[in-house]
């Protein structure tokens, strides 16, 4: 039990350390829902490095690795999310340090839950390669190649640490993810319903939709499944809600008052990137899907100004660790090669596509290559959409034939065999309705989050297409990747109501003063309700 | 007025929207039982969820019973029992060169498998060592040890034989290769000079 609760509440002090010097700019909520999920992410730190000095788990090197993890991340916040432009008296805004009780309480709290009821769900993936992949690495600290091609680095890293802190059979760290997840959609439904429609019609729409989320029969699953599905939706809705809040923020008082754009901006980047850390090593795909929020962000930063600091903030946080975990076990082993997952070859591609990406924005600032016409109208998001589609076609006709079978399966098991009830009917009825309507499709959050579906989408069946024919049922890997997006559905499906309902005016807000963040100036509007 | 009208519209159609998934929180029912609902229409279609605590060896019960995951199966549990006396990573195991020799001969006794090899690399810390040697034990030396209260025994038909707490083990089987014991390496030593 021990070593069960104190892996995450190691990682949630390693995440609090790591992100102090965004905790202001992001504002307490968000710093105090990212700690833990972004904390560990160290673990894979640690074993990289254990790989390299050649020594077990235990305690000295543990600790030395989650220190110098959290001091790394914390150097390069520092370096690159605060950029000391708040205009505010010189004076950061107060951080009501009480909140760290509140945390806690919640993440510790979760914890025992779960170990009250002693509940987790397991097929022969979560004991014969989680786990056990996770007592080797515990043993013996030896990162190989064959682990991060199978399975990555991130939760095979946090079941070595769960046993060296006393645990067996590591599964207390999935229903805290699923309960960060369930927050996380609570409070983004909230911060942006709160201000179209208020705060009692806001709280009540934020409890519907995490309700309706928390009691589909795949979210309960995964909240007990030991497995990457929990970890992989939690990374990507905090990066897709970092992108958002970074570009399109609330707007009502929060935390943008009295900080600036560009620290506002930079601070939530930065959580953003480590989000896509976590992302690429959640699972041997990740790297693939890393791919969503990194375009999501391309396609947001043209049309925001192109400021070169958001690249070289955004970057080097999503990359470093990965690319330290990535290029040590490359170092180790060469470029090796693993029957149906990561290939050596295909970390190398996709790490050198990311760097040049983020080579060819900062680069696009100075050379303005085609980049007014990208920033107008939404042009560079309909451009990585056609980019996707494109990847998409070529992948399905250089395999057509098992191409087109797992398509089969992925249409079978997401309407029908994979355990999602109504869920992806529902889902594309919400998108078409989201498509059709200008209310809704002018809003950018709306917007955004569509095209972030859209995205996860083609990569995961471009993934699959090339990689696994499938099966109709729920074990088929496409069926339970597709919940990785499932709670961005529901956030499409918050941001939609609270819309609605304000352009409707059967909710709205009596009287707001709201300061417009996208200016970093402050001034005060007034709406009357009906 | 236009837009008012068009948002009464779009919010009509998502309250029918909303239908769907809370039609589908109507038939929420996890079975009690663990076997799989063999229909695709139940609410619940995954594993069913098990009360099984932080313990490794108590997932294993809850698993399918397939003839090729039984080797496995066994194996994890030979590996739990020899890190539970170990108290932590193993520090040596010898196992026979030919793992065969540890299993049943009667091909039915799908019960009594193999051990598999890649298992038990990856549960005993890079400190397997095969060596050829005769891994069968007599009935009298087995007793002796059962009466000396040196056996504790583990389910799949493993057990394992130590004095006190101990990280060295040799893998051996009784006459009729049903039990797999992991004997501690001093007493292996001496059930060998006894022979």
């Amino acid at each position: 039990m021990l070593g069960n609760v104190l892996v995450v509440l190691v990682s949630l002090a390693v995440g609090w350390t790591a992100l102090l010097p965004v905790r202001r700019t992001v504002g307490p909520y968000a710093y105090h829902v990212a700690a833990m999920p972004i904390g560990l992410i160290g673990w894979a730190w640690v074993s990289a490095w254990t790989g390299v000095l050649r020594v077990p788990y235990g305690w000295p090197v543990v600790g030395g690795g989650l220190a110098t993890y959290a001091v790394l991340v914390a150097g390069i916040l520092a370096w690159r999310a605060r950029p000391g432009e708040v205009d505010f008296d010189g004076k950061w805004p107060r951080f009501p340090e009480w909140t760290y009780l509140v945390a806690l309480g919640f993440v510790a709290g979760t914890a025992l839950l779960s170990v009250w009821s002693r509940a987790s769900a397991f097929s022969a993936d979560s004991w014969a390669d989680y786990e056990l992949i996770g007592m080797r690495l515990h043993d013996t600290g030896s990162l190989t190649y064959w682990m991060v091609a199978i399975r990555n680095a991130l939760l095979p890293s946090v079941h070595a640490g769960a046993r060296m802190m006393g645990a067996d059979w590591t599964y207390v760290v999935y229903p805290v993810l699923a309960a960060h997840v369930a927050v996380l959609v609570l409070g983004e439904v909230y911060v942006r319903a709160v201000v179209r429609i208020g705060r009692g019609w806001g709280g009540a729409l934020a409890l519907l939709v995490t309700g309706l989320m928390v009691t589909t029969a795949p979210f309960l699953f995964h909240t007990l499944y030991v497995h990457s599905h929990m970890v992989s939706a939690l990374y990507l809705t905090l990066a897709v809600v970092g992108i958002g809040r970074a570009y399109v923020p609330p707007g009502v008082g929060f935390r943008v008052r009295g900080t600036d754009v560009p620290a506002w901006r930079n601070s939530w980047l930065a959580v953003t990137g480590l989000a896509v850390a976590g992302l690429v090593l959640a699972r041997p795909d990740g790297l693939a899907y890393a791919v969503v929020p990194l375009a999501l962000f391309a396609a947001r930063w043209f049309a925001a100004g192109m400021r070169r600091a958001e690249v070289t903030t955004l970057f080097p946080a999503a990359l470093t660790v990965p690319a330290t975990v990535f290029g040590i076990t490359l170092a180790r082993y060469g470029l090796w090669v693993q029957q149906d997952k990561l290939h050596g070859a295909h970390a190398v591609v996709l790490l050198a596509c990311y760097i040049a990406l983020a080579v060819l924005l900062a680069a696009s600032v100075r050379w303005k290559l085609g980049a007014a016409w990208l920033a107008q109208d939404d042009h560079a998001t309909r451009v990585t959409l056609v980019l996707a589609a494109f990847g998409f076609g070529l992948a399905s006709r250089s395999v057509p034939v098992d191409f087109g079978m797992a398509m089969a399966n992925i249409a079978q098991n997401l309407f029908h065999t994979g355990g999602y009830n109504s869920l992806w009917s529902f889902a594309l009825g919400l998108a078409v309705l989201a498509g059709v309507f200008p209310q809704l499709r002018r809003e950018p959050v709306v917007r955004q989050l569509l095209v972030a579906i859209a995205l996860f989408f083609i990569t995961a069946a471009t993934v699959h297409g090339l990689t696994h024919v499938g099966r109709a049922n729920w074990g088929d890997s496409f069926s339970r990747v597709s919940f990785h997006v499932v709670p961005l559905v529901f956030l499409l499906l918050g941001h939609s109501a609270s819309t609605l309902l304000a352009g409707s005016r059967i909710a709205r807000r009596r009287h707001s003063t709201i300061e417009i963040a996208s200016t970093g100036h402050k001034s005060t509007q007034s709406r009357t309700g009906p | 007025m236009t837009d008012r009208r068009t948002s009464i519209v779009a919010l009509l159609l998502l309250g029918m929207l909303l239908v769907l998934p809370l039609s589908d929180l109507t038939r929420a029912h996890v079975p009690l039982e663990p076997d799989l609902p063999d229909h695709a229409e139940a609410w619940w279609t995954f594993y069913v969820p098990q009360r099984v605590g932080g313990d490794l060896l108590a997932v294993l019960p809850h698993l399918p019973d397939k003839p090729l995951w039984n080797p496995k199966y066994r194996t994890i549990v030979l590996a739990e029992a020899m890190r539970r006396s170990a108290g932590g990573p193993i520090e040596s195991l010898v196992a026979p060169e030919q793992l065969a020799l540890l299993a049943a001969q009667d091909p039915s006794a799908i019960r009594i498998p193999p051990l598999y090899e890649g298992f038990l690399g990856r549960t005993s810390a890079g400190n397997l060592t095969l060596e050829r040697y005769d891994p069968e034990l007599p009935s009298e030396v087995i007793e002796r040890w059962r009466a000396e209260g040196l056996v504790t025994d583990y389910p799949r038909l493993v057990s394992l034989v130590a004095e006190q707490p101990t990280g060295s083990f040799v893998l051996h089987v009784d006459e009729d290769r049903r039990v797999i014991y992991a004997v501690s390496a001093h007493l292996s030593e001496e059930a060998a000079d006894a022979r």
